[in-house]
């Protein structure tokens, strides 16, 4: 029976009906990401690598090119499998910009393996190799074909046996193509030992922990390093970062739908005053009538939160790939854990779904039976001074909240963030009723009295003043999300003149003075070392994230800000990026410690005697800068990147470079190519908020239609009336129309001016979760946005003018 | 001086088989300066004959003239002039705009005829019409403030603003007790007389039908009995 009285509800209120539970969706599947997204980042990293390297856990490589393998040493007890490679670069005679890694290594076993993913029959001879599939397809090779190459010994060539699929070994390497073949052929052909080794995969026993296993080997082998493939520990710092931008959008998503389900939901209830007064009236207690509404929200939240999850799992894939910048196939697990943040997302929505709707819920069901039965619904907007004053209060918290927050302190920040919200939600009825008074009597006094009445009509119309809000909201988030992206990208590129250099190499594994050679090329005209080592420390008995750079001058976008400058750092002397001092708590003469077993001392013991900013060379501005001679001594001899100048073309340097690194496994990028990539990656992420926050623009979209339908549905008798006594349809529509335009232009100048103030709440949010990101205002670009909203949100005003045409003026002034 | 001529008026309402006339070829003159009662049993067609008259519904067939011009060759913004500037209406339910305060109400006619309100011969004039209804110390307050009594007042004082040559009233009273039904029907008869405002009233009340001098009584959407009081 109750079922039944909640189903007809439905019906009869579906529009609104599947709004709120769209609404409850958004903020489930918000919550959900919340919930799985770090831990499907992980997963998608580990089976990325798993995919790669499949049994094998670790890699040993030498700072050298070659190292032998007596001089490694290893417990065979906890090893099940060794696989042996030995590499060196070839370039193609015919095409010398074809330069490909040839690995030589056990085929067979490495096949066996998963390593190469092709038939077992296929093992290539001695002068035979095995390419991948994309790399055929890219340069057109097929079975068969012969790819010829200079030795000391003449010219030689491998033939390619066998097309395998891009994964194991191929998908490892990134800075050129690979061929792999047999031992035999590299040392026949290049002379090499067979001891001459360039890296070993190990797969250690199931039963031995790795990191045992890794610490043993390092003790033994100082001069060998010993790579973790499958560390997923250093990943889970930095997801912290993602942690908490989908914190962010949790709050903008939640703060958003909360105003869209509350004002929905207490008019689905208000529609049905008149059969809760007759059940009443026949016998039913409050709590009984409090139940049944109870009962339909909570079946309205778990509806929105199993939509909420399903609409979470489907993203959860580009999520993950958005995150993680991987656009392979990604396969997510969906285990027990899966199950329980299921569970808490649904119980979730229904929880959001109950306090949204409660104090609608206890007003409903306290109220008197007569006055259920008999009262009409007050569609007449109540001007409250109590509330206006409690918005200006929340607006004077978020100023405060911006001024005593020097240290970004996240509960002041969101707390900030949120009073913004609230506050603009609660003196936007009284900003209208003496904005609408303005227009009315001095700007449009003397245009014709439909439109004077349609700009005096706003202030009075509840459903209008709701529209004005949800405008007004979604715009402003919406402009100050734009402001956030535009700001990250004009960043970006403001960092590209920061590198004073055309081409970065990285991924040496050995000192700087090792690469000299480059010098000698013609098109180079200057290498320069940068010295920076990024990871997470042992800080305070916590493990923070740090850059530290050895570095005698201003670089990068690094530059001195207070008390000692760059270069004049004293060995156990350092400068802090002055944010991430002031989050860390660090002052001017604080010794800090920062350990970590990969620095060649260990730990850095420094005493601060200085600030630098560094939001140019990393938004996280955790940044410490230390002479260039204690970097070498005490972080490492090997530089992090080498920034080349050149002197001619890009394409003709980079060739050049790659010939001249071929034997070294390096990346070798243009600056404008890593820009661009640190862009999308960007992008992608900024990508993904955007579609969440375009579903509940979508949303506001939808109540805004929604307001007006209902608006017209209460106003209709006003209408009528005025069509009886004195307008024409023509003058309605003119007044509607009027009070449209003046709704939605007030609504988008409260949001630009909201915006202004909001963004820099933004800001505040971003430090606070780590991101040093100044959010610029381009008042032009807020404009046009603004203007764009105005003229797309007049577009909704068919609705008014198409049921202005369905009216029966009869109908409506006959019946009370 | 005829105001008001019906000829040959029918009204239908649904389609097919569904069609219900309920005016069935009604025929009468109305004369200036007349206070003319309808009466007749619910769903004969008396409210439906009224707002025809005003040009708020449209007849299957037939014309209204008033003072000589067809309302239902006129476009809707001419109908809507004439309504503003010829007619006055008076609903059972009051129908004043809930956002507007009793002297805006009034004022509002007057305002889409894009009249200076603000002028002394409309602020003299609203001043007597508010003297007229006993609202004068109201004229600040919205229509939720007003009881049903002084909101039919009010609706009466909006329906006399610009005098009208006719004023067309469904049931009036039937909305109020009987004192301020008295009260209305009070005013009524003296815009009648001092104004000599054509009257044209449906009511479901015999005693009403006193203060006025002309009688139509309707069944089953025709006229049964046209009487001069």
């Amino acid at each position: 029976m109750i079922l039944k009285h909640i189903i007809r509800s439905v019906k009869k209120n579906i529009g609104r009906t599947i709004l709120v539970i769209v609404s409850i969706m958004i903020s489930a599947a918000v919550i959900l990401m919340n919930f799985i997204i770090s831990s499907d980042i992980i997963e998608q990293y580990t089976s990325a690598q798993r995919g790669i390297y499949h049994d094998f856990d670790l890699m040993v490589k030498s700072d050298k090119l070659y190292f032998s393998l007596k001089d490694f040493k290893y417990d065979s007890s906890k090893i099940n499998d060794v696989i042996k490679i030995q590499s060196y670069a070839i370039m193609d005679t015919n095409n010398d910009s074809r330069i490909y890694k040839l690995y030589g290594t056990d085929v067979k076993k490495a096949i066996e393996a998963h390593l190469v993913e092709i038939d077992s029959n296929i093992v290539p001879k001695t002068g035979e190799g095995i390419i991948d599939r994309e790399t055929a397809e890219d340069w057109n090779l097929s079975l068969g074909d012969k790819i010829e190459y200079l030795t000391v010994d003449g010219s030689k060539q491998v033939t390619i046996a066998g097309i395998a699929e891009n994964k194991g070994l191929f998908a490892a390497s990134s800075s050129m193509p690979i061929i792999i073949t047999n031992s035999d052929t590299l040392v026949t052909e290049f002379d090499l030992s067979e001891d001459g080794l360039s890296a070993i995969l190990l797969d250690i026993k199931d039963e031995v922990h790795i990191s045992d296993v890794i610490n043993e080997l390092q003790e033994d082998n100082e001069d060998l390093m010993v790579i973790d493939l499958i560390n997923s520990n250093e990943l889970e710092n930095n997801i912290a970062l993602v942690r908490m931008i989908l914190l962010v959008i949790l709050l903008v998503v939640i703060l958003l739908n909360f105003y869209i389900i509350s004002s929905n939901s207490k008019v689905i209830l208000e529609s049905r005053t008149f059969t809760l007064g007759t059940f009443r009236s026949i016998g039913a207690t409050q709590s009984k009538v409090a139940g049944i509404l109870m009962l339909e929200n909570v079946i309205y939240g778990i509806c929105g939160g199993l939509l909420g999850v399903v609409m979470g799992l489907l993203l959860r894939v580009p999520l993950v790939s958005a995150f993680t910048a991987q656009s392979d196939e990604i396969g997510l697990d969906f285990n027990g854990t899966t199950l329980i943040y299921i569970a808490i997302t649904v119980i979730f929505a229904v929880l959001l779904q109950v306090l949204c709707t409660i104090s609608h819920i206890i007003k409903q069901s306290t109220k008197s039976v007569r006055s259920i039965l008999f009262d009409k619904v007050d569609v007449s907007l109540q001007h409250s001074m109590l509330r206006f004053i409690i918005g200006l209060a929340l607006f004077v918290i978020s100023i405060v909240t911006h001024y005593v927050n020097y240290n970004y302190n996240l509960m002041l920040s969101a707390l900030g963030f949120v009073c913004i919200i609230i506050g603009t939600i609660m003196i936007i009825p009284m900003l209208l009723k003496y904005l609408t008074k303005f227009v009315s009597q001095v700007v449009v006094s003397k245009l014709s009295y439909p439109v004077q009445l349609g700009c005096k009509n706003l202030s009075f119309s509840k459903a209008a003043c709701s529209n004005v809000i949800l405008v007004t909201i979604a715009l402003t988030i919406m402009l100050s999300i734009y402001m956030l992206s535009t700001s990250l990208c004009n960043l970006l590129e403001s960092a590209a003149d920061e590198f004073g250099c055309d081409i970065r190499i990285t991924g040496m594994t050995d000192y700087a003075e090792h690469y000299d050679f480059l010098k000698d090329e013609d098109i180079i005209d200057e290498v320069t070392p940068i010295y920076y080592y990024s990871n997470a420390m042992d800080f305070r008995e916590s493990k923070i994230p740090f850059v530290i750079v050895g570095t005698d001058v201003e670089t990068q976008g690094i530059v001195n800000e207070s008390g000692k400058k760059i270069g004049s750092l004293e060995d156990g002397e350092a400068l802090i990026d002055s944010y991430y001092a002031m989050r860390l708590g660090i002052s001017e003469g604080d010794k800090i410690e920062l350990s970590n077993e990969e620095l060649n001392a260990g730990s850095l013991k420094v005493e601060i005697v200085g600030f630098i900013k560094s939001d140019k060379f990393s938004t996280l501005r955790n940044v410490i800068v230390i002479s260039e001679n204690s970097y070498l001594e005490k972080i490492t001899d090997v530089p992090a990147v080498l920034n080349v100048k050149i002197n001619g073309t890009l394409d003709s340097a980079k060739v050049s470079i790659k010939k001249t690194l071929a034997q070294y496994d390096l990346t070798i990028q243009a600056v404008e190519e890593y820009i661009e990539y640190q862009e999308s990656y960007t992008n992608s992420i900024i990508d993904m908020v955007w579609l969440i926050l375009f579903l509940s623009a979508l949303l506001s979209v939808v109540g805004i239609v929604n307001n007006m339908v209902l608006g017209f549905m209460q106003r209709k008798r006003e209408y009528a009336v005025l069509n009886s006594i004195a307008m024409s349809k023509n003058d309605l529509l003119l007044m509607i129309i009027s009070e449209l335009v003046l709704c939605f232009l007030l609504s988008c100048i409260f949001a630009v001016a909201a915006t202004s103030w909001l963004s820099v709440l933004l800001s505040d949010l971003m430090y606070s979760i780590g991101i040093y990101l100044s959010i610029e205002i381009n008042s032009i670009e807020m404009l046009q946005i603004a203007g764009i909203t105005f003229v797309l949100l007049m577009f909704t005003s068919i609705v008014p003018i198409r049921n202005l045409s369905k009216m029966v003026l009869i109908d409506e002034i006959k019946c009370d | 001086m005829q105001v008001i001529k019906a000829e040959g008026l029918r009204k239908s309402f649904g389609e097919g088989a569904n069609q219900t006339e309920v005016i069935k070829g009604i025929e009468f003159e109305v004369e200036k300066g007349q206070f003319v009662s309808i009466m007749g049993p619910s769903g004969c067609g008396k409210s439906t004959l009224l707002y025809l008259l005003g040009g708020l519904d449209t007849p299957s067939s037939g014309t209204v003239l008033i003072e000589n011009k067809n309302i239902f060759d006129m476009s809707d913004r001419k109908r809507s002039k004439l309504r503003c500037n010829k007619l006055g209406f008076v609903f059972q339910f009051y129908n004043l705009v809930q956002n507007l305060t009793v002297e805006e109400n009034i004022l509002l006619p007057l305002k889409m005829m894009n009249k200076s309100v603000k002028s002394n011969a409309y602020t003299q004039k609203l001043a007597e019409i508010l003297e007229i209804v006993n609202l004068s110390d109201k004229k600040k307050l919205y229509p939720n403030q007003l009881s049903g009594g002084q909101q039919q007042r009010v609706a009466i004082a909006r329906a006399v603003i610009n005098e009208p040559a006719i004023i067309l009233a469904d049931e009036p009273t039937g909305n109020l007790d009987s004192e301020n039904g008295k009260i209305v029907m009070e005013l009524f008869r003296e815009i009648n007389k001092k104004k000599g405002i054509t009257i044209v009233q449906v009511t479901h009340d015999e005693e009403k039908v006193a203060y006025g001098n002309r009688l139509i009584r309707m069944l089953d959407g025709k006229i049964c009995e046209d009487t001069m009081l």
